[in-house]
């Protein structure tokens, strides 16, 4: 039952391992397609803005941007036409920004679908990369934490004989990442549910082995004095080495005239009695069994010296002696005789050796009663 | 240093939060810098739906009068033609009252976008502190 126990633990804790390190495999696997996903989306706006780049150049010949561009309204639309055609719901906004006496940064061209800024208006951003880019005039992106609707900017400064005349700006919508996390989400959600229906049969599971536990230690307890019954006795005798173990045997004297005298209850009364005084004289790992009516059997580990077993029988005999039971006011005294095997490997099998205890037992009842047997010389003495 | 911490700290604060909590705090944050010595702050507003968000910032009192308001938060109006302290919704209605718009708080391409004007502020006699002096702007 042990093993079968821990090989079931040893499989749900794999189970629930594997579930968990592919629920975290695949949260890596995700982080590495965003990755990647990012990744295209700067070469490919690495092309646009260069080919807007050439654009620009190709239409101004050298003259100055932003004068230019203020000038003349329809170069402006023809250029913010062909910022236009790019911008679609991946890059969802290409803007050119440029930066006035002041530091602010205001619109040039934009080619938005919608939010456009106006030619000249002010774009308010703290975001030191942008200064970056004019003064380096390298490109570089932002990944965007504030804006809920972004995921990256991308951003390529404009260079017209070494002086930076503007940024060419792509926000790239945050939809893709989205929709790329729902997509994982829906699988996560599996190894979610599957931890859960693990846990939950795991909770079945312990349940079912809480009752099995009960009903099997019901079956091998004797209802009424709570000790071993002999169902149990005889699993105990197949599975143990009873090598280790010295035999006591217990009957209770007169217990035919208790009940006689006080009727059935009283007797069911003494013999409960008589098995929670049998325990609190003996260790935990001593089996104490109700072996018959009366008639009790106390497996009790071997001690290094071997007549110590005697001494135990003895301090059972003398508890037992000196208790009074006391039922509907009348006071009862009980002893007990015991038989006594002090050495199983003495005999053949568990079974002479059970006999033998009751044949010391029924000497001790023969020559007086209320004393322990261990040896068949003591009945002369 | 400190300063700086608790300007992190609030710029936390606002990534943090959805779009309409920035928007509460940034006006929070305007009206009480622009107002310190105020302990109420009367504001009149013409969008019903921002009426609400602002009514819930602490010291802030609503009134349906232009004349006992102490500014004006404009969304849709193009005809105020009372000398009063304006801050405004939208980039349209900041060109249409430079003369008198402090500042305008809009949202544009996915961005909150605050600025206010120098000559506006200067003109009411209104400072703003340090954490929003960035947002201060010579020209429209």
């Amino acid at each position: 039952m042990k093993n079968i126990l821990q090989t079931y633990f040893v499989l749900f804790v794999t189970v629930c391992l594997v579930i968990i390190y592919m629920y975290y495999s695949l949260s890596a696997t995700e982080e590495e397609l965003k990755k990647n996903m990012q990744g295209i989306f700067i070469e490919q706006s690495k092309g646009f803005t260069n080919n807007i780049d050439d654009l620009i150049h190709k239409e101004l010949g050298g003259k100055n941007l932003y004068e230019t561009l203020q000038k003349d309204k329809n170069l402006r639309d023809k250029l913010e036409s062909s910022l236009y055609i790019i911008a679609n719901n991946s890059f969802k906004y290409v803007y050119i920004l440029y930066k006035d006496k002041y530091g602010d940064y205001r619109y040039l061209l934009d080619g938005s679908h919608n939010e456009r800024g106006e030619f000249n208006q002010i774009f308010t951003t703290t975001n030191e990369k942008w200064d970056k880019v004019y003064k380096q005039q390298k490109s570089d992106i932002i990944e965007q934490k504030v804006v809920d609707t972004l995921w990256v900017t991308y951003l390529q400064p404009i260079v017209t004989n070494k002086k930076t005349d503007a940024i060419i700006v792509i926000d790239f919508s945050l939809v893709l990442k989205k929709e790329l996390s729902i997509a994982t989400q829906n699988i996560k959600s599996v190894f979610v549910y599957l931890l859960i229906a693990i846990g939950f049969l795991l909770l079945i599971l312990i349940y079912q082995l809480a009752i099995y536990s009960k009903t099997k230690m019901d079956s091998y307890t004797d209802a009424l004095t709570q000790t071993y019954n002999r169902l149990y006795l005889r699993k105990f005798i197949e599975k143990e080495n009873l090598e280790k173990y010295q035999i006591i045997m217990i009957d209770i004297d007169y217990f035919k005239d208790v009940n006689d005298q006080y009727g059935h209850a009283v007797g069911d009364f003494i013999l409960s009695k008589i098995a929670s005084t049998i325990n609190k004289e003996i260790r935990s790992d001593d089996v104490l069994v109700r072996y018959g009516g009366e008639e009790f059997i106390l497996f009790t580990k071997k001690k290094s010296k071997v007549t110590k077993v005697i001494d135990i029988a003895q301090r059972i005999r003398k508890s037992i002696e000196q208790s009074c039971f006391v039922y509907d006011n009348h006071k009862i005294y009980i002893t007990v005789s015991i038989g006594v095997t002090l050495d199983i490997k003495e005999h053949k099998t568990i079974h002479q050796a059970i006999k033998y205890a009751d044949e010391m037992l029924y000497i001790a009842k023969e020559t007086g009663r209320n004393k322990v047997i261990y040896d068949i010389t003591q009945k002369s003495e | 240093m400190k300063k700086l911490i608790l300007f992190l700290l609030c710029v936390n604060t606002i990534l943090m939060s959805s779009n309409s909590t920035i928007e509460q705090k940034i006006y929070a944050k305007t009206l009480h810098e622009l107002f310190k010595d105020k302990q109420q702050i009367e504001v009149w507003c013409d969008d019903k739906e921002k009426i609400d968000m602002i009514a819930k910032i602490p010291h802030i009192k609503i009134t349906d009068f232009i004349e006992t308001a102490n500014i004006l938060i404009i969304f849709h109006s193009f005809n105020i033609s009372q000398d009063k302290i304006i801050f405004v919704g939208t980039y349209n209605l900041l060109k249409h009252y430079k003369e008198n718009a402090i500042g305008g708080f809009f949202w544009q391409k996915g961005r909150p976008n605050i600025l206010f004007l120098k000559d506006n502020l200067k003109k009411y006699d209104l400072n703003v502190s340090q954490d929003l002096e960035q947002y201060v702007k010579q020209a429209l």
